[in-house]
């Protein structure tokens, strides 16, 4: 099997790669639904943080701030641990993942939001205000295309930053792919092999992310 | 058409408009002409609503424009207004720039509103451009898209602000040939320009405007010929 490199149908048994491959599909189930909640809230956050209506702004821009200025790693504590004791509620470690990466994602991602629809000229407003349109027909129509186009390259390279954060919620023992790497490293001493795959991995579901990007843009370009 | 009464607006201490009284009857084309500064795009704005005013009455097309917004988006569709800046919406063809707003804010079929759309984008000479982007587009032609998209809405009254002055001498005679072409169709037009020699053809009415006050108003050849206020005396001289 020419394909796959020989120290790891050596040194690494088929269970092992089983358990890598769990990994890589817990760490992109909770990407993929912590980057989509995410993106929902960050639309509706920094829609509010744009507006010039302080009832609207002003706690926007405290959620962004607060969630900003702390680490993931505590918003991830405060979830899964301290929420229980307040709310009792029992949080599974799964959705404590996925919030804090909802959480942490969306108060960054709302920013580029805010940036990029305040990047849209207000003569375009105008425009638009003029013909008879109304807020959100405006927004749709106007605004958010226009918008959009600024927001791929930092939104993505945002999301990209968010599927590596995500290694964090190894720390709760979930069994995402970093998570089975230093289970995996822990049972056979093989550092270099393991660690090197686990990181070819988060490659593997990066890489495509920066790819749909380009694309997107390419596509998103002005005509002409 | 437009009465606008008594009009107050400042800008923080500036007084843009002071005591502003004006009215522009039916199928009338009245050329606003004055200094920079002396609120001729102002009082414009104000038409629409792009613009609050202090005091005073506006009243356009028999509903008066208030802070009570209910009706500002009706009189707005009503109310078609050219920019100097363009302001065409840059990811658009041409053609979806003139179809938006007859398709997102009066609901219209689309295949009406697109042949209704061509027909205008032929009338200011833009038959063979309408899938072109506006960054594809030179000024004038530009422009020319801009009139053509606040035509679709069926205006009742265009407002044009300073539309050439953004514009390469040479771009500026078929910017203005489409409007000519619309005061021979009895458009009621609201024009501030620094084209003289287009508001003494085509103007029923000119209204000189200084520090935000109108100075004198009459028709064209009493302004331009016998000015009777010293300062508009002094404003042509230095432009004719």
């Amino acid at each position: 099997m020419p394909s796959v490199p020989n120290f790891v149908q050596d040194e690494l048994n088929r269970w092992d790669a089983l358990l890598l491959m769990q990994g890589l599909w817990n760490t992109v189930r909770l990407c993929a639904l912590g980057l989509l909640l995410g993106v929902v809230i960050a639309a509706v956050v920094g829609l509010a943080r744009a507006s010039r209506r302080p009832w609207l702004w002003m706690p926007a821009a405290c959620y962004i701030e607060v969630i900003r200025d702390s680490p993931i790693l505590m918003q991830l504590y405060v979830i899964f641990f301290a929420l229980p004791i307040l709310l009792k509620v029992e949080v599974p470690v799964f959705w404590a993942g996925v919030a804090a990466l909802t959480v942490n994602g969306s108060a960054f991602l709302a920013e580029i939001v805010r940036a990029g629809v305040q990047s849209v000229a207000r003569g375009q407003w105008e425009a638009a205000r003029s013909l008879g349109m109304g807020y959100l027909q405006i927004m749709r129509w106007v605004v958010l295309p226009q918008a959009v186009r600024v927001m791929i390259p930092p939104g993505v390279g945002l999301l990209i930053g968010l599927v590596k954060d995500s290694s964090v919620v190894s720390v709760l023992s979930y069994v995402e792919l970093t998570r089975a790497g230093q289970i995996l490293m822990e049972k056979t001493f093989l550092s270099f092999q393991v660690f090197g795959l686990v990181a070819l991995l988060y490659f593997a579901v990066c890489y495509p992310l920066s790819r749909l990007a380009r694309y997107s843009e390419r596509r998103l370009a002005l005509g002409g | 058409m437009v009465r606008v009464s008594h009009v107050h607006k400042y800008f923080g201490r500036l007084h843009v408009l002071n005591d502003v009284s004006l009215e522009v009857a039916r199928g009338e084309v009245v050329v606003v002409i004055g200094p920079s500064g002396s609120g001729k795009s102002t009082l414009l704005r104000c038409l629409n609503y792009l613009e609050p005013v202090q005091s005073g009455e506006i009243w356009v097309d028999g509903v008066r424009l208030d802070h009570h917004r209910t009706n500002i988006r009706q009189v707005r569709a009503e109310v078609g207004i050219v920019f100097q800046a363009f302001n065409l919406f840059p990811h658009l063809t041409a053609l979806r720039n003139v179809m938006l707003a007859p398709v997102v804010v009066r609901k219209r079929p689309e295949a009406d509103v697109r042949r209704e759309a061509l027909a205008l984008l032929a009338k200011v000479g833009l038959g063979d451009k309408v899938a072109s982007y506006p960054g594809q587009l030179s000024g004038g032609q530009q422009q020319r898209v801009a009139i053509a998209r606040a035509l679709a809405m069926q205006p009742k009254l265009m407002l044009f602000d300073e539309v050439t002055s953004a514009l390469d001498p040479e771009l500026v005679r078929e910017v203005l040939d489409v409007m000519k072409q619309l005061v021979r169709e009895g458009m009621t037009m609201l024009v501030v320009t620094h084209e003289m020699g287009f508001a003494r053809e085509v103007a029923h009415r000119v209204v000189f405007m200084d520090e935000g006050r109108i100075v004198e108003a009459g028709g064209p050849k009493e302004i331009f010929d016998r000015p009777t206020n010293p300062r508009t005396q002094a404003f042509l001289s230095k432009i004719l």
